[in-house]
C-alpha cells in the first residue's frame, strides 16, 4: 500500500471541503483529525496545513512572505513589504510571516514564491569573509 | 625592518583590493526548494531560471552545509538534478539556489602529482590545492579549422603498439579488451614512458577499486612519473554522478595544457563503467531506456568527451590531447552496443586478447585485430623503416600459424617464415613497467630483420635481446644517441649497427662453445 504524505492529507481535506457545504465543514474537519489520530500522522499537521495553505492560497491569488529580521518590523515597513511583493507577484493579497532572528544581526531576509531578497547584515559580513580568506 | 614593512603594506593593499571587490548590495536571486532526494536524485522546485546543466547548490536550513549538485531534467514542474557528492545532509524542504554556469573544476599546474576527485578535491592527504582557474567540465569541442592532422609520435615505449600500431599525439586509440588482459597496464607503461618528453598526463579512474588506484599511484611515484601527471578518481563506492562526470572534469584539466601549448595524455580507464554509471542516472532520472537500458544519448555521451582530444594548429597553440580511452569487452564480444560505439569514435584500437595472454604473450595485443587508423604518419622514419617489414612478416606469420600445427608437409621457405615469425612474436614481448626508447627498439626490429636472433632458441630470444641492448649501451651507446638524433637509418647507422651485431654474435658464440 502507497505511504500516505501530508500532500496526501491535505488534497484529500481540500476536496472535502470544496465538495461539500459551509455548514458541513465542522463535521469534516473533526472527522479529518481523527484520521489524522488514527493514521498517527498528527506530529506531520504543520506540513498538511501547510500545504493546505498553499492550495487556499492558489485559489485567491494570495502569496505568502516570510521576513527575517533581527527586530520586530514597523507598521511602514510591513505595508512597504506588501506592495513590493504585491507588485513583482501580481497577487491580490499577501501573507507575511514574520521571523525574529538574532543571527542576522541586523537588516532582513524576505522569501516569496521562489525568490530571496537577502539584506542581512549576516550575509555581507559571510560575503566579506570569503573575498578575505579566499 | 623595510621588509617587513614592505610585506605588511602588501597584505594591507592585497586586502584592500579583496574589500574593494566585494558587493556589499541586498542580493534578490530565485531559489527553489528541494521536493524530494532519493538515490542520489535531488527533485527541486521553483528556480524559474535554471538551465540545463547549471551548478546549483543545496543549503541546509541551518546553513551549515553546501551540497552542489547539477541540473540534468528540466520539466515543468520540477527540475531533476545529480548531487555530486554524498547526498547525507540533503534532505525536503533545504534551499537551493543556482549559479548561474556549468558545472566548473579547478585546473592549472597546482593539480599535477596530485589525487583528486572529479571536483578536484584532493583524495591524496596533502595539503589543499590552490587554483586560480576553473574550466567548465562541458566544452565544445575544436572545430576543424583550429585543428592540425596527427604526425608526431606519441611514444609508448611498447614495441607491439609503437610498431605495429603507432599512436599519434592528438590521436584517439582504445584499448580494448576482457577483464584482466592487461589493459591497465599498456596505459600506465604508456604514462611511464612520457617521463622527459613534456607531456603531461591525465589518469582517469571511473568506477575502479581504489585499492587498484593506490597502487597504480604507488607504481607511478617508482618510476617519477607522478611529477607530470594528474589523477583522477571517481572511485567504486563514489555516488553515479561523480562517475559521470569524471571523464569529462578530467579532460577539462588536460584542455588547460593544451591551451597553454602543452601536449597531454589521458587515459580513461574505463569508460564502460562510465556507460553504467550514466545509464544508472539516467534511469532514476526517468528518461526512457534504449538498447540494453542505456538511455538514446548514450553514443553522444562518449562522442562529445573523445572529439576533445585533438591537435592544434600552430595558430591556435600547436599543444595536443592524445586520448586513451579504454573499454571491457564481456568474452571477447567487440561487437556488443557501447564497444562498438567507441570503436566507430576513435582513431584505431588495441584489442588484448585473454587467449593470448594465458599463451604467455604480454602485452597481449593481437596485431590482426589492433588497428591504428594514423598508422606510419605517426611514426618516426627510425621506425618507419623496420616495422613495415615487420608488420607484412607478422601478417604472414598469422596466415602460416595454422601450418606450424602440421610441421611435415610444409617447404623449406614456409618453414623458415614460420621460424622467423616465431622470434617476430617473441621479440613483441616485453616486460610490465620496462618502456623501451624509440631508439632501442628501432634497433632490436633491425637486428631482427637482419636475422640476428634466426641462430637462437625461440625461449631464449628474449634474454638475448635483453643481452644485445646491454652489449650495444656497453660498448657504443653513442649510436643510441645518434640514431635518436638523425631520426633515420642512415648508411653509417647500418653499417656501424652490422658490426656491433656481427661482434655480439660472434662473441655469443665464444661463450657457448
Amino acid at each position: 500500500m502507497t505511504r500516505m504524505t501530508p500532500q496526501h492529507y491535505a488534497i484529500a481535506l481540500d476536496a472535502l471541503l470544496a465538495e461539500r457545504d459551509v455548514d458541513e465543514h465542522t463535521s469534516i474537519l473533526t472527522a479529518f483529525v481523527n484520521v489524522l489520530v488514527i493514521d498517527g500522522m498528527t506530529n506531520r499537521i504543520e506540513e498538511i496545513l501547510s500545504v493546505f495553505q498553499s492550495f487556499c492560497d492558489t485559489r485567491t491569488h494570495t502569496v505568502s512572505a516570510r521576513v527575517v529580521s533581527r527586530t520586530p518590523l514597523s507598521s511602514e515597513m510591513r505595508t512597504d513589504i506588501i506592495a513590493y511583493v504585491k507588485e513583482r507577484t501580481a497577487s491580490s493579497a499577501v501573507r507575511l510571516i514574520e521571523t525574529i532572528d538574532h543571527d542576522t544581526l541586523g537588516g532582513m531576509r524576505l522569501t516569496y514564491e521562489h525568490r530571496i531578497l537577502d539584506a542581512t547584515i549576516r550575509t555581507r559580513l559571510n560575503a566579506l569573509s570569503h573575498a578575505l580568506y579566499a | 625592518m623595510s621588509h617587513s614593512l614592505h610585506t605588511t603594506d602588501a597584505i594591507i593593499e592585497d586586502l584592500k583590493r579583496r574589500i574593494a571587490g566585494v558587493s556589499l548590495e541586498a542580493t534578490d536571486r530565485s531559489i527553489g526548494i528541494v521536493e524530494s532526494v532519493k538515490d542520489g536524485i535531488v527533485s527541486v522546485s521553483g528556480l524559474p531560471d535554471a538551465r540545463m546543466s547549471e551548478m546549483i547548490i543545496i543549503s541546509s536550513v541551518n546553513g551549515t552545509h553546501e551540497t552542489p549538485a547539477m541540473i540534468l531534467n528540466l520539466e515543468r514542474d520540477a527540475i531533476g538534478a545529480i548531487i555530486l557528492g554524498e547526498s547525507i545532509h540533503v534532505k525536503e524542504g533545504d534551499l537551493v539556489e543556482g549559479t548561474g554556469e556549468v558545472l566548473r573544476v579547478p585546473v592549472g599546474d597546482a593539480l599535477v602529482g596530485r589525487v583528486i576527485d572529479p571536483m578536484g578535491r584532493p583524495l591524496d592527504g596533502k595539503c589543499p590545492i590552490r587554483h586560480e582557474v576553473s574550466y567548465p567540465v562541458e566544452h565544445i569541442a575544436p572545430g576543424v579549422i583550429a585543428r592540425k592532422s596527427v604526425s608526431v609520435p606519441l611514444h609508448t615505449g611498447i614495441k607491439a603498439i609503437d610498431a605495429m600500431v603507432p599512436i599519434g599525439r592528438g590521436q584517439r586509440e582504445l584499448i580494448i579488451g576482457d577483464r584482466q588482459t592487461g589493459k591497465t597496464a599498456v596505459a600506465i607503461d604508456a604514462i611511464i614512458n612520457q617521463k622527459g618528453k613534456g607531456v603531461t598526463c591525465v589518469y582517469v579512474a571511473i568506477g575502479q577499486k581504489e585499492s587498484k588506484i593506490a597502487g597504480i599511484v604507488a607504481k607511478l611515484e617508482e618510476h617519477g612519473a607522478m611529477a607530470y601527471t594528474i589523477v583522477v578518481l571517481a572511485g567504486a563506492s563514489d555516488p553515479a554522478s561523480l562517475s559521470y562526470i569524471a571523464p569529462y572534469a578530467g579532460t577539462a584539466m588536460a584542455e588547460y595544457m593544451l591551451d597553454n601549448g602543452g601536449d597531454v595524455l589521458v587515459v580513461y580507464d574505463d569508460l564502460s563503467k562510465h556507460a553504467v554509471a550514466y545509464r544508472e542516472l539516467s534511469l532514476l532520472l526517468r528518461r526512457p531506456p534504449g538498447r540494453e537500458a542505456y538511455p538514446g544519448d548514450v553514443f553522444y555521451l562518449h562522442s562529445r568527451l573523445l572529439e576533445r582530444a585533438c591537435r592544434l594548429d600552430p595558430s591556435h597553440g600547436g599543444g595536443s590531447i592524445t586520448a586513451l580511452p579504454i573499454i571491457e569487452t564481456q568474452a571477447g564480444d567487440v561487437s556488443a552496443y557501447i564497444p562498438t560505439n567507441v570503436i566507430s569514435i576513435t582513431d584505431g584500437q588495441i584489442y588484448l586478447e585473454t587467449d593470448l595472454f594465458h599463451q604467455g604473450m604480454r602485452p597481449a595485443i593481437n596485431a590482426g585485430l589492433s588497428v591504428s587508423r594514423v598508422g606510419s604518419s605517426a611514426q618516426t622514419k627510425l621506425m618507419k623503416k623496420v616495422a613495415g617489414k615487420m608488420r607484412l612478416e607478422a601478417a604472414q606469420y598469422r596466415e602460416l600459424a595454422a601450418f606450424a600445427q602440421f610441421g611435415s608437409d610444409i617447404d623449406d621457405d614456409t618453414r623458415t617464415r614460420i621460424e622467423h615469425g616465431k622470434r617476430l612474436m617473441e621479440i613483441l614481448k616485453q616486460d610490465q613497467y620496462a618502456p623501451l626508447a624509440d631508439e632501442e627498439q628501432a634497433l632490436i626490429f633491425f637486428a631482427l630483420l637482419e636475422g640476428y636472433f634466426s641462430d637462437i632458441a625461440v625461449d631464449d630470444v628474449r634474454k638475448a635481446e635483453h643481452a644485445l641492448l646491454s652489449y650495444i649501451h656497453t660498448v657504443d651507446a653513442d649510436i643510441l644517441v645518434t640514431m635518436k638524433k638523425e631520426g633515420a637509418f642512415s648508411e653509417h647507422i647500418e653499417t656501424r649497427l652490422r658490426e656491433l651485431l656481427k661482434m655480439h654474435a660472434g662473441e655469443r658464440l665464444e661463450e657457448r662453445g
